[in-house]
């Protein structure tokens, strides 16, 4: 009688789980590609001095984009970040220059960020205004602010800021200098970006918080339902998001000695393709730590892969925007959407 | 010779990874009649018309339309051969008008880029509609604003105006109100005498007993057997869906009832209801019910999280409840089962183990941090204990049938120990054999001393299950229904106002009848 | 059911508050310069704020053909990240090839088939590979900075020339010739999306993607099609910004991509049923220009507009999406 191929739309799940694998391998391979791709070709590449370069380098967008995983697992995006990062700076570099010591500095600026993610929680939650638009309003205002403070946009330099504070960034763990000139420094910046980020993931992953998180961002309604106390919990995730922001700024400017306004934009974007990255590579497509480093560690080797390969600073963005592209292309063409949501009829 | 029958799918045979759907399937729907498809979920119903609609293809088997053999059928084809089907789902884009929705794609223009005219577009949209479906709704009206039944009349609309020969209609009436049913009923009844052959899907057996000439029954992705419905009751049907009794299905009724769990008094919300006043005590089960628009559905999400109220009392437990949240309801022993299933009681992308112990944290974790071991062990007691079936407590839950999603969420109000539950339409659209499941496990949560709200508009499940009825009308409750001998017709007659409506009540109790009274 | 359908029912009862807020906004800040300002509400300073709103008008009629075809999700949604840098990019090559001496219809049109191009892969990616178009187009916006500072060298290129400076100074029948293109733009669109059949696709594409591809809809090729719309909008927006600016300027993309967002965004408010539309992106894009020329006027440094910029627009959406979002 007549035949034709099994055609299949809706997957059934081992099939989809393959699917998934595929993607989440394909994501890999690129990245390690261009690994290997800047190992090959640029011979100072793979060596313990420049790739704690690497390291060190990364630790600051790793920070803000562990700080933006509590919002993106939640359902929201946070693009205010960018002013998280720059009142922690602020507070603290004014503070310091007050003469305030570095541990208060420290703390007052951990709370400015704090604040900017009540902002935030007040206009999602209470005002009830889209994550996106929210922070962009936030974005704006706290911008701002910031011209407003320095009186145009001017740069804050401290050069004689306390040596504690300036440990912060600058500070290494140690430094091995061997005899033909290989020097490792590994940076203390790396450890408290470590140390963040296994917080972070320990409680995205093992604490009821991080379940609740996850379940908002699943399905909103659903988690409200089951008793979830929505409100709350994404109030926790733009809080958290802010203060850990605000470290990376304070992190940033001690490693500049100074305060510059509106630095925290050139992190925006990479943190939140950071964090897509991450969700990419993971079994079920949740937003997750590992695969958010992955991500930063991905930047930074481009970065500095073409840095040393001799490449113009220019091609950088070229690169990057071109990488992230196939990478996503891969991920689209081998894997099933995964974002899809219910088939509308019931199976059989 | 002309084939009597306007389609025919022969010796159907598919099967997917570790499933046979379908096992020799034959079926023939012949021109201007209506054929009913019964059977449980992942019997192969389902699977049968998705060949047809053209998503997927028979591994083996002859497919004609019209006596002719069909090769390779795709949803474009399909539409082009006449076969139309009304889903269960309305998809509709709420901000479009009637008149945009009912020509979406196949406007009355010929490149993309003419000009729509909007006026033409609504008076025509405005007279197809009075004339195949018999709906006098302004054409510009934004589709969000009609109601559910309207909706569906739209759809059915947009069907006959490319003039099918085949309609398939999937559960159509598990969101209408009956009046809004008997008037589908009516125009399918029409559209019969215009000679199309008509596909009814169904788990209201009494509708199809009502209203199709001959039922085609599945069990295991095999057809069973295919009869006319002259004479046929519903017990016989339920058996060769099920293999089982009707019988069976119902738990003894308890009699006992111990202290209030819930009480309320005077509560009122904005505009679906007001002045509520009852109470659920252990041990007994409380039905509710009503038209639609008589606010019973929304009385249930309304006391478990306080939206949309404007006065009243809530007690729970003998204390009265200051603030109604759905995080305090749950901490002092409520659980809800949603009436929207899909995307208000399951997380869909999250696995069983995750749905299971999301209000239950607390239980199985310390200092905020969970216990993977602890909660291991508590969800895999719950999938054996509901007896729910899927690859394991890791599964998407998105991926299990209508009943098992239920038992998932259920399993979830058992876990944190609820006490109160408020169950909302709990069986709709779920397969006979998981109904049976969840009327017992309901059994023996009363039996612990639970108390049971529970919120249905299948009057049957309602009459055997609750202790007590309250009808709803308009937004109050004017009827409460007690014993062991209250009947559907009882029932019935309260919801449509007593009295008032006399002509409806009496019609709709007379058709009630003949196919329940063997029940009762 | 019966709750979703009375969901819907409420939400619906409000859109007469919702209409006229986004005006009564407009007009509150409007009235509030006119006070602070004598100058604020002549005509000469009108026709000032519709000229230097009209590049920013011009792009953001594309942005918004893409939030309509995309729905309303946050992430998932249609945006488009690189259009402002598709814009810094095709005024860039313009005013390089000018400046090397390339004919201005050569220069023209390579700027123009660059922004087509960029749109079509930014197309292919969304509609095709099926890649989110936040990410699809954030990585499309980082490769076109790249490009731009590669063929700018990150200096400003400036350059003259007789068409540049008419369409940048010139005026026909009383009205600048920016403005004219930021009505013609502003019309088209509008009669595309909201009177004809192509139009009505996107809205439905955008309001429930699974209704229109049930309704025969081709959403593959309707999504696509906005992303090149989109691109084409921003060519002409570059053409403006070559033409007033006497060739290009680096960083004007970043400067802008939160300015256009806004814009597209904010026209929800003056619509009946908060959805994007063109009518409303053009009064935001007038909003934005309005707020940046009444503080000039009124003597107040540029960084406070941002601020005043971030809270009122802020204060205006809290009433709209109220609407759309759950009550949770």
């Amino acid at each position: 009688m007549s035949r034709t191929l099994v055609k299949k739309r809706s997957l059934s799940l081992p099939v989809r789980n393959l699917g998934n694998e595929a993607g989440r391998y394909g994501t890999l391979a690129v990245l390690f590609g261009v690994f290997f791709l800047f190992a090959v070709t640029a011979p100072s590449f793979f060596s313990f001095g420049n790739l704690s370069n690497v390291l060190s380098q990364s630790s600051v967008l790793a920070i803000v984009a562990v700080g933006l995983c509590f919002v993106v697992a939640s359902g929201g995006i946070d693009l205010s970040v960018a002013v998280s990062f720059d009142i922690g700076a602020m507070t603290a570099v004014l503070l310091l220059k007050s003469g305030a010591g570095w541990l208060p500095s420290m703390l007052i600026g951990l709370a400015a960020g704090a604040l900017v993610g009540l902002l935030n929680s007040f206009l999602v939650v209470k005002a009830k205004i889209a994550p996106f638009l929210a922070t962009l309003g936030t974005l704006f205002i706290g911008e701002s602010m910031e011209k407003i403070v320095t009186k145009g946009g001017e740069p804050v330099y401290f050069p004689g800021m306390s040596e504690a504070f300036k440990w912060l960034g600058r500070g290494s763990l140690f430094v091995w200098e061997s005899g033909d000139g290989t020097r490792i420094d590994f940076k203390f910046s790396i450890v408290i970006a470590a140390a963040v980020a296994a917080a972070a993931y320990f409680l995205l992953s093992r604490t009821v918080l991080g379940r609740y998180l996850h379940a908002i961002g699943a399905q909103k309604e659903a988690a409200a339902l089951s008793g979830v106390p929505v409100k709350r919990y994404t109030a926790y995730a733009f809080v958290l998001c802010g203060l850990i922001c605000s470290l990376a700024g304070m992190i940033g400017s001690s490693v500049l000695t100074s305060y510059v306004p509106m630095s925290g934009r050139y992190y925006l974007m990479d943190a939140i393709g950071a964090v897509f990255i991450g969700s990419m590579l993971h079994r079920k497509g949740y937003v997750n730590v590992p695969g958010t480093l992955v991500g930063v560690l991905f930047f930074g080797i481009l970065a500095n892969g073409l840095n040393l390969s001799g490449i113009h600073f220019y091609w950088q963005s070229v690169v990057r925007g071109g990488v992230i592209f196939a990478i996503l292309a891969l991920n689209s063409a081998i894997a099933n959407r995964r974002l899809h949501t219910a088939k509308s009829n019931p199976v059989a | 010779m002309r084939s009597e029958y306007v389609l025919e799918m022969l010796k159907i045979d598919k099967e997917f990874p570790g499933v046979k759907a379908l096992q020799q399937v034959t079926f023939q729907l012949r021109k201007g009649e209506i054929h009913g498809l019964v059977g449980e979920n992942g019997a192969g119903k389902s699977t049968l018309m998705k060949i047809l609609a053209g998503i997927y293809s028979p591994d083996r088997g002859e497919i004609r339309f019209e006596g002719q053999v069909q090769n390779r059928l795709t949803p474009r084809l399909v539409a082009q051969k006449g076969i139309h089907f009304i889903h269960q789902e309305r998809h509709v884009v709420p901000y479009l008008t009637v008149a945009e929705t009912l020509f979406l794609g196949i406007e009355p223009a010929f490149s993309p880029f003419k000009f729509i005219n909007r006026k033409a577009l609504v008076k025509e949209a405005e007279a197809h509609l009075r004339k195949t479906v018999g709906l006098d709704i302004p054409g510009d009206k934004p589709v969000g604003e009609l109601t559910v039944g309207e909706q569906q009349l739209l759809q059915v609309c947009r069907a006959l105006y490319h003039r099918p020969k085949v309609i398939v209609f999937d559960e159509p009436t598990a969101v209408l109100a009956s009046k809004e049913a008997d008037r589908l009923f009516e125009i399918i009844r029409e559209l019969r005498r215009q000679n199309i052959g008509i596909i009814y899907i169904s788990h209201y057996l009494n509708e199809i007993v009502q209203l199709c000439d001959r039922i085609t029954v599945f069990r295991n992705g095999t057809k069973v057997d295919t009869l006319e419905t002259k004479g046929l009751d519903i017990e016989r049907i339920v058996y060769l869906m099920v293999g089982r009794e009707i019988g069976e299905q119902f738990p003894v009724k308890k009699r006992t009832a111990g202290e209030p769990l819930l009480r309320v008094e005077g509560l009122t919300h904005i505009d679906q209801f007001r002045n509520i006043r009852f109470q659920v005590r252990s041990g007994e089960i409380v039905g509710v019910t009503g038209l639609m628009g008589s606010g019973h559905t929304r009385l249930g999400q309304s006391i478990y999280d306080g939206s949309g109220l404007t006065g009243g009392v809530l007690e729970l437990n003998g204390r009265v409840l200051k603030r109604i949240r759905s995080d305090k309801a749950v901490s002092s022993g409520m659980g809800y089962v949603p009436e929207d299933r899909r995307n208000r009681g399951i997380l869909q992308s999250m696995s069983v183990r995750e749905n299971i112990s999301l209000a239950s944290l607390k239980n199985i974790s310390r200092a905020g941090v969970v216990r993977p071991s602890a909660e291991r062990r508590k969800v895999d007691e719950l999938i054996e204990r509901l007896d729910i079936r899927a690859p394991g407590r890791e599964a998407v839950v998105n991926d299990l049938s209508g009943g098992n999603q239920q038992k998932v969420v259920l399993a979830r109000w058992l876990s944190s120990g609820a006490k109160l539950y408020i169950l909302n339409q709990p069986t709709a659209a779920v397969d006979v054999g998981a109904k049976a499941e969840i009327y017992s496990l309901i059994g023996s949560l009363i039996e612990q001393g639970a108390g049971v709200l529970l919120i249905s508009q299948d009057l049957q499940e309602l009459v055997r299950l609750s202790d007590r009825i309250l009808v709803m009308y308009r937004g109050e409750i004017v009827q409460e229904l007690e014993g062991d001998g209250i009947t559907v017709e009882q029932v019935m007659v309260a919801m449509m106002g007593g009295n008032e409506n006399g002509t409806s009540g009496q019609r709709a109790a007379n058709g009630m009848e003949s196919a329940v009274s063997d029940q009762i | 059911m019966e709750q979703a359908v009375n969901a819907l029912r409420t939400e619906w009862n409000r859109p007469f508050l919702i209409k006229y807020s986004g005006y009564a906004v407009f007009i509150l800040v409007a009235v509030y310069f006119s006070f602070r300002s004598p100058s604020f509400l002549t005509a000469g300073n009108w026709i000032n704020i519709l000229v230097q709103s009209s590049v920013l008008g011009v792009v953001s009629c594309g942005m918004t053909a893409i939030l309509i075809g995309g729905g309303n999700h946050v992430i998932k949604g249609g945006i488009d990240l690189s259009l402002a840098n598709n814009l810094a990019l095709n005024a860039a090559i313009s005013a390089v090839m000018i400046g090397k001496g390339y004919p201005v219809w050569a220069a023209l049109g390579a700027a123009l088939l660059s922004s087509a191009a960029i749109g079509f892969v930014n197309a292919l990616a969304v509609a095709v590979l099926k890649i989110i178009p936040l990410l699809a187009t954030l990585s499309m916006m980082y490769l076109l900075q790249g490009v731009q500072l590669l063929l700018t060298e990150n200096k400003v290129v400036s350059v003259s020339h007789p068409l540049l400076s008419s369409i940048a100074n010139d005026s026909f029948l009383l009205l600048p010739i920016p403005l004219w293109f930021f009505i013609a733009v502003g019309l088209l669109m509008h009669l595309l999306f909201n009177h004809t059949v192509f139009g009505n696709w996107v809205y439905a594409v955008g309001g429930n993607r699974q209704a229109a591809e049930a309704a025969g809809v081709r959403v593959r090729l309707t999504l696509g099609a906005t992303y090149v719309i989109a691109a084409l909008t921003a060519a002409i927006a570059g053409l403006l910004a070559a033409a007033r600016l006497s060739g290009s300027v680096p960083g004007i993309g970043d400067a802008m991509l939160l300015d256009v967002l806004l814009a597209g965004l904010m026209s929800a408010i003056f619509s009946r049923h908060a959805v994007p539309n063109m009518f409303g992106t053009v009064l935001s894009s007038l909003f934005v220009g309005m707020l940046s020329n009444g503080f000039t006027l009124i003597n107040v440094p540029t960084y406070w507009v941002y601020a005043v910029k971030g809270s009122m627009i802020l204060a205006a959406v809290a009433v709209t999406t109220t609407q759309q979002r759950s009550a949770v």
